[in-house]
């Protein structure tokens, strides 16, 4: 399948090129992948969508989604996109009834069904104005909205501040069904961790730059479990020497703590060797792990050479 | 989208505040309507009042023609006065509010984010906004029309129609001046400053205009002459001079679309 979203040399400078808001974005996003776009606040994720949303225009470099351009075509583009501001505002006067009829008139929508589903699926109070909804209830509106006429790519710009976990868990389920329909989404969070369950591959941005692209399965992979195991006696501080995968043991009388790689095989061999009372093993963080190798970059130590050679792979 | 759906939100959610505005207006116009009839029982008196007056004020009276004949009274106090003020000040008010309002406030990310070109968006608003001085000046009409008679202002409904034609055509000017400069700026504060001191202004040069050749050479340049300066209320309807202003706030709104369509939205 093609791409859904490319960007090339994706470039946006303010106050006549002192300030740099997004340095030479390239990207290549597939059709039906999840990618997430991980970076602190103002590294240049929102910059990086409105660009391609067509509101903000490039200083230089371009950006195209489903094949056409987002700016000379931003009219089509959008036709298929759906989208989630960052800083979604609603208009204060209107219920998140009236604001959802209203966004889909815009796309000359008059069919509501799909809405109305989405509305009682994420439980969304319809009749009340927007200045008396939450947070999480506008939240709620500018979700439905982006995926009210069934978009082929989605754009989500820290889509889930402000959902508790149970709404999380429903917008987990959108992205599911989403994908399952082949659809494309491309989802952007200050933290890893919140898409670590969602995307295939995540972007690492810093102050408008991009760090790297990792799959994050094979990022999970690579990076060790830290496993506690608790012994029913004392065993020797030797146990896991020369053991493949095992690292950074540390063992205090009947109780063990190491960090181990996949595969584990040799490592749960060796400590069966003695009665096991407890074994627990933590998923890597892989947000330490990915700011362990990409950290550096943010003081310029890596050029762009690089970065582009990591992205490419 | 097939229909002018944006044109029909911008009424939908204003249709409060315009029934305000339309009542302010009602309000004012039939305050300078109840005093008329005092005035013309004493008509030397006030006719003498007024010829005592600095030129200046003179001017701001109602300028050249009789003080106290309906149709002079009428422009010196309404047309060339608060109700060209309230209707200026009402087309600033939409057309500053129509982009940079919404751009302020937020809500026009989710318009633009949707598909429709900006061109079209700021077509729309501005027919929303022509839309709204229609129903603002037919509102006008109608009160002049029914109650100007039972205060011994009984004016030919046509005339009443020029002088609210005028009014309106020149809110529409410095409305679309609003909508533009908010469309290419973003910034409500600066739409509405831009669009109120050029209506200021050109109130000022056309009320003005007699006491001084400077300004009388030139009075054709002030959308206030065309507007309400050729006294339509007592001379009629001005064709070529409403088609000026339809065009003045045209190209207002095209040279606006121009620089909306280069910028960033915020």
């Amino acid at each position: 399948m093609g791409a859904a979203i490319t960007t090339e040399g994706l470039t946006k400078r303010y106050r006549g090129g002192d300030v740099v808001a997004l340095d030479s974005l390239d990207l290549e996003v597939a059709q039906g992948e999840a990618f997430g776009f991980i970076g602190p606040n103002g590294a240049g994720k929102t910059t990086a969508i409105r660009l391609l949303m067509g509101m903000l225009r490039p200083t230089a470099g371009r950006g195209e989604v489903l094949g056409l351009d987002c700016q000379r075509d931003g009219t089509q583009v959008r036709r298929r996109v759906g989208y989630l501001p960052g800083d979604l505002r609603l208009d204060q006067r209107l219920t998140a009834r009236q604001s959802l009829t209203w966004f889909a008139r815009l796309r000359g929508e008059r069919n509501m069904t799909r809405a109305w589903e989405l509305a009682e699926r994420f439980d969304l109070p319809l009749d009340r104005p927007a200045r008396e909804l939450s947070k999480g209830n506008r939240q709620k509106v500018g979700l439905v909205q982006a995926f009210q006429h069934r978009p082929e790519v989605v754009i989500l710009d820290e889509p889930t501040s402000g959902l508790d976990p149970i709404l999380q868990q429903r917008f987990q389920e959108l992205v599911v069904e989403m994908r399952g329909e082949g659809g494309t989404l491309f989802i952007s969070s200050h933290v890893l961790s919140e898409l670590e369950q969602t995307a295939d591959r995540v972007a690492m941005l810093r102050e408008g730059r991009l760090l790297a692209v990792e799959n994050v399965e094979e990022l999970r992979g690579a990076a060790p479990h830290r496993v506690t195991i608790r012994f029913a006696a004392p065993v020797p501080s030797a146990l896991f020497d020369g053991i493949e995968g095992v690292s950074d043991v540390e063992i205090d009388g009947s109780l063990a703590r190491l960090l181990v790689k996949a595969p584990m095989d040799a490592a749960v061999k060796a400590a069966a060797r003695h009665e096991i009372v407890d074994l627990h093993s933590t998923e890597p963080d892989l947000e330490e792990l990915f700011l362990g190798m990409y950290g550096d970059a943010e003081n310029g130590e890596k050029d762009d050479d690089q970065d582009r050679a990591v992205t490419e792979r | 989208m097939s229909s002018l759906e944006i044109t029909a939100h911008a009424l939908r959610v204003d249709r409060k505040s315009l029934f305000w505005w339309a009542i302010g207006l009602v309000l004012t116009t039939v305050l300078f309507l109840v005093f008329y009839p005092s005035i013309a029982d004493n008509a030397a008196a006030y006719r003498q009042a007024i010829e005592g007056l600095p030129d200046a004020l003179k001017a701001f009276a109602g300028g050249e023609g009789d003080p106290v004949s309906p149709g002079g009274y009428m422009q010196g106090q309404f047309f060339a006065s608060l109700g060209a003020w309230l209707f200026f000040a009402f087309g600033v008010a939409r057309g500053g509010r129509a982009i940079a309002g919404d751009e302020d406030d937020g809500t026009l990310e989710l318009v633009v984010a949707a598909p429709v070109g900006r061109t079209r968006i700021v077509a729309e608003r501005a027919l929303a906004m022509a839309i709204e001085l229609a129903v603002v000046s037919l509102v006008t009409w109608v009160t002049l029309v029914v109650l100007g008679p039972p205060f011994e202002l009984d004016l030919p409904a046509s005339d009443y129609a020029a002088g609210v034609v005028g009014l309106g055509m020149g809110a529409w000017v410095f409305g679309a001046l609003a909508l533009a400069v908010g469309a290419a700026t973003g910034r409500p504060g600066v739409a509405y400053g831009v669009g109120g001191a050029a209506a200021a202004l050109a109130f000022l040069c056309t009320v003005l205009a007699p006491l001084t050749d400077i300004l009388n050479d030139r009075r054709e340049l002030s959308p206030g002459w065309q507007s309400f300066g050729t006294r339509p209320i007592e001379t009629g309807f001005h064709a070529g001079d409403m088609a000026i202003l339809a065009v003045e706030g045209l190209v207002f709104i095209a040279v606006g679309t121009w620089l909306f369509l280069r910028r960033d939205i915020h």
